[in-house]
């Protein structure tokens, strides 16, 4: 415990620092109030993000730029965490990140294969810095993806990918490539976290485990009702690792005929979660509300462990999703208070807006 | 050598006809510090000429289309000099009907070669699939299945679990025959009329077929024995054309390596003209060189064109930028082969101003006095110059660390000499000078007579550098001729008790007024100065607005100068100090090595531990040391007279190399 104690005292002082200057629920208030963008942007800079939105080009603001300098606060914290908290915990923490690197990859490896110029992708990619392996220069140079695949040797993406390079030459799509990512993120983050001492590993696998939970749900949803793909076919998609969501209980849901018989498949308390879901796509939002609910009670518990990062990240992480999503309804002219059935906030109890 | 090369600025006016040719001139004459006209005033009026753009794009394709050559025919990229002048104009033609006839050769060869190794490595995953599969399995016998569907291939093993569950509604069988990098062979079956659930399983596990040609018969084993013919006859063809391809590299290879030198310098060229000015159609380029190279320098262009470009030369103090201080003169080291590696330390601390004194030569001698002072062993050396003779000998680009390796083995095994100590032995060679652990006190005097004559150097350099730069005002202060003045006299008050024990009082009454003196011109040395030298009236003096804070300021630095000098002399009490650890280590390994060798097997244990101890102390006491004396160097010894803020020569080649985009 003492040891705990000492290895964690300077991170935890600084995660609860950093907890308390999250945006709160009267900024998200005055926030939903903008109907510009140029405004919700003013309201910003007077906040942490200042710092993202200076270099902002000057004129109208482009939704993605902003998005980018929102990531951009995101990942200056989870520099300021890694270097704070103990080696295994910093290697955990990291590999959080990796499902940074891998949109980053899927982004790179979709510009090769639609043969979109390097300074064209390189607009949409997360600026990760220092927190990213990926030989990004390399690969924008690559002509062809099985190209691009021989620079990622060093790289936890490199035998997932070559495995699904011969399905992405039957469907001629970069679809199993992207599914090979996203599992090999998953599956480097499960690694991670078995790989953490005694209690951070205990705490870690519960939650992750529900951070899985919730991936796979938001999969099947999209697999099988938006994409209609087979429930044979999703079955194999889905993430290891989840917390009460296991592989029998999978296969259940990708079967189930319909909302009804997906609701009631869903084991307790994912099924009180989601009583009141109509249609499908209240799904993501209700799920993220209740893991918030899970991620702001860790803040009431033992604070000597990694999970107090953890969930720091994982609500910072829903703020600035929660910033991109507002930021997309103003730039389509969307309503701010309609977009809040599709955009969680992380901020406890209810928002009066 | 105590000064810069002396340079002059000059000014070329180039035809268009002879921008190439003279480009190509200054290129390879190298010592020329290029002045970007674009930053200049003219530059400002927009006289700055272009480049063609369109050569170089084409010099751009060139250049990949021969590194491409270069990688096929697996030739290395070794820089070669070129012998002619080169003109990208003229270059041009011949680059491109050169490069025509290689592709001619060798692009049908590379190709080929390119197309039998992908067929060749197929093949042989191909046969390292089947491998897997049972030699005795009949593949006719499965291809007349009618009510089973049936497939070969491989899936990620950890998706085999994900794989049963999807077909878990339908009715499944399949083998796990081996596995292959991370991926298990399976042989999967089921009903016709399920497979449609199998092909959707199949795809989402990442199923990768075996293609088993339909027209296959016989065992698995017959297929794998074919399959080794077939790569056999593909290694044969491989080895005919790499050895072909071998031919083309002593054929192709010296010539596209002098192409590819070509290539790159024509772009050079092309792109250097940015930094040129242009009035009308003349080109216009300026730059300093050495002086005692311009005479060659112009009779080298004259010739090249045949007297039709014109030359100005202007000396640095003619030039009213220079006076004024808008522009610096760049600086180019002079030193001799032995000292100038060392130009790299002193420009670590800072590059001097064209007037400065140039201290490489004295940051030499000292650096490597002290480092034989506190590193004297005449085995460490020996073995610190003949690492510093491999590095000289194989690593080109350390050259310059090779040799200062080389001459701090030298001074260390001499100090070794004068220790008397080899590899820390003292009873093989007699000291020529003394043993430090058994002449403490003196060793520690050393170190501070030397500690005096390096701060002194500096205080004298200061000098010569205020009188260079006509810094007048600062003679007068601590930090100047007045403060160096005041630290002789009390060192050599020192002096005298130290060798006699006793001061006479008419020696302390001359030093009294002696400060007293020195004291009150360092204090009032701003108004003095601007009294005597610069004529102001006294009354104008006295009342200026700032004189007392002047005085103030003058009386802290005094203090503080005074406790800095001292304070830099007792510094150098470290040179004795590591002199004494170094000897102290010694003591202490063969101490260990004495232990050790009490026990079982003890002589290999002794000079064992002997060895790796002297191991030890040369890696890190090496570094401790040469630490040290850098630290010594820059704050006791430059710190008193480096002003520091010039500008470093870049040569015209590297100029233009840093400019233009990569190749």
């Amino acid at each position: 415990m003492i040891a705990r104690v000492l290895k964690y005292s300077y991170a935890q002082a600084k995660t609860r620092a950093l907890k308390g200057r999250l945006l709160s629920a009267e900024d998200w208030r005055l926030l939903l109030r903008c109907s510009k963008l140029e405004d919700l942007l003013k309201y910003l800079s007077g906040t942490d993000y200042a710092q993202g939105l200076s270099h902002l080009p000057k004129g109208k603001p482009d939704a993605e730029f902003v998005s980018l300098a929102f990531y951009d606060e995101l990942f200056r914290e989870y520099g300021k965490l890694l270097r704070s908290v103990p080696k295994r915990s910093s290697s955990f923490l990291k590999a959080l990140v990796a499902r940074y690197e891998a949109e980053n990859l899927k982004t790179v490896l979709r510009g090769i294969w639609a043969r979109r110029p390097a300074s064209d992708v390189r607009f949409f990619l997360y600026r990760l810095g220092s927190l990213s392996g990926l030989p990004l220069g390399e690969l924008m140079q690559a002509h062809e993806i099985p190209d691009a695949v021989e620079l990622l040797k060093s790289t936890i993406f490199y035998s997932p990918l070559v495995h699904a390079l011969p399905q992405f030459k039957a469907q001629r799509k970069p679809f199993p490539l992207e599914v090979a990512i996203d599992m090999a993120v998953f599956e480097h983050i499960v690694k991670a976290v078995e790989s953490l001492g005694g209690y951070d590993r205990k705490a870690a696998r519960v939650l992750i485990g529900e951070l899985i939970d919730c991936e796979n749900l938001c999969w099947l949803v999209r697999f099988r009702y938006f994409y209609a793909l087979s429930p044979e076919e999703i079955i194999n998609y889905v993430l290891p690792g989840g917390r009460r969501l296991g592989l029998r209980d999978l296969g259940t849901l990708a079967r189930s005929i319909d909302l009804r018989s997906f609701l009631g498949a869903l084991p307790q308390p994912y099924g009180e979660a989601f009583r009141l879901v109509k249609d499908w796509p209240e799904m993501h939002p209700l799920f993220q509300k209740w893991f918030l609910v899970q991620l702001h009670k860790v803040f009431e518990k033992d604070p000597f462990q990694v999970r107090l990062q953890l969930c720091y990240l994982l609500l910072k992480e829903i703020e600035v999703k929660a910033l991109e999503g507002l930021v997309s309804a103003l730039n389509i002219g969307a309503s701010l208070e309609k977009s809040l059935e599709f955009v969680s906030l992380p901020v406890m109890g209810g928002l009066r807006v | 050598m105590f000064k810069t090369e002396k340079l002059v600025r000059i000014t070329i006016q180039v035809p268009p006809q002879f921008i190439s040719v003279v480009t190509a001139a200054l290129v390879r004459f190298k010592l020329l510090h290029l002045i970007r006209i674009g930053e200049t005033h003219l530059g400002h009026l927009g006289y700055v000429a272009d480049t063609d753009v369109d050569l170089l794009k084409e010099f751009e394709e060139l250049f990949k289309e021969t590194k491409a050559f270069l990688k096929g025919l697996e030739i290395r990229p070794e820089p070669v000099a070129l012998s002619e002048l080169v003109i990208p104009e003229k270059e041009i033609l011949s680059v491109k009907e050169s490069l025509t006839e290689v592709k001619g050769e060798v692009d049908p060869l590379v190709n080929e070669l390119r197309i039998t190794e992908e067929k060749l490595l197929e093949r042989s995953k191909l046969q390292d699939k089947f491998r897997f599969l049972p030699t005795d399995l009949d593949l006719s016998r499965l291809f007349g299945c009618k009510f089973v569907n049936w497939m070969i291939g491989l899936v990620p093993a950890r998706g085999l679990e994900k794989l049963e569950e999807s077909l878990s509604e339908v009715h499944y069988a399949f083998i796990h025959i081996g596995t292959l990098a991370e991926r298990a062979v399976i042989m999967v079956f089921g009903l016709k009329g399920d497979w449609p659930v199998f092909e959707r399983a199949l795809k989402g596990a990442f199923f990768e077929r075996i293609d088993i040609p339909t027209g296959v018969s016989g065992t698995a084993g017959d297929t794998v024995e074919s399959l080794r013919i077939e790569i056999a006859q593909l290694q044969k063809r491989k080895t005919g054309l790499s050895q072909q391809k071998e031919v083309f590299q002593t054929k192709f290879g010296p010539g596209l390596l002098v192409l590819k030198e070509k290539i790159i310098a024509s772009h050079n060229i092309l792109s250097a003209r940015r930094f040129f000015g242009k009035i009308e159609k003349s080109y216009l380029i300026s730059g300093w060189i050495p002086e005692r190279l311009y005479a060659a320098l112009e009779e080298d262009l004259a010739k090249t064109t045949q007297g039709k470009v014109i030359f100005e030369k202007v000396d640095p103090e003619d030039l009213v930028e220079i006076r004024g201080g808008i522009i610096k003169i760049p600086i180019l080291f002079n030193n001799p082969l032995l000292v100038s590696p060392f130009e790299r330390l002193t420009s670590l601390y800072g590059t001097p101003r064209y007037k400065e004194v140039e201290p490489t030569l004295f940051f030499a001698l000292s650096f490597l006095l002290m480092f034989g002072m506190m590193f004297g062993d005449v085995g460490q050396g020996l073995v610190l110059f003949l690492v510093g003779r491999l590095i000289f000998r194989r690593f080109y680009k350390y050259m310059d660390y090779g040799i200062i390796l080389m001459e701090c083995g030298f001074i260390s095994a001499l100090f070794g000499f004068l220790y008397g100590s080899v590899f820390g032995l003292e009873d093989i060679i007699p000291a020529l000078w003394f043993r430090p652990l058994a002449n403490i006190s003196y060793l520690v005097k050393v170190a501070m007579v030397l500690g005096v004559v390096l701060v002194s150097l500096g205080l004298v350099l200061n000098v010569i550098n205020a009188f260079r730069l006509k810094e007048y005002e600062g003679l007068l202060s601590t930090a100047g001729l007045a403060g160096a003045l005041f630290y002789w006299v009390i060192v050599g008050l020192g002096l005298k008790y130290f060798l006699t024990g006793q001061l006479l009082p008419a020696e302390l009454a001359v030093f009294g007024w002696v400060a007293a003196v020195l004291m009150t011109i360092m204090v009032l040395h701003r108004p003095v100065y601007r009294l005597l030298i610069r004529k102001q009236p006294s009354g104008e003096v006295v009342k200026k607005q700032s004189f007392f804070s002047e005085m103030m300021e003058s009386i802290v630095e005094f203090f503080d100068n005074l406790v800095r000098y001292l304070s830099n002399t007792i510094s150098f009490i470290r040179v004795a100090a590591f002199a004494l650890a170094h000897a102290a280590l010694f003591m202490a390994v063969f101490s260990i090595a004495d232990l050790l060798a009490r026990g079982k097997g003890g002589g290999v244990l002794y000079w064992l531990t002997v060895a790796l101890g002297n191991v030890v102390m040369i890696l890190l006491e090496g570094l401790v040391v040469s630490i040290q004396v850098v630290r010594l160097e820059y704050y006791e010894f430059f710190s008193k007279f480096f002003r520091g803020g010039g500008e470093k020569f870049r040569p015209f080649d590297q100029e233009i190399g840093s400019e233009e985009r990569r190749l």
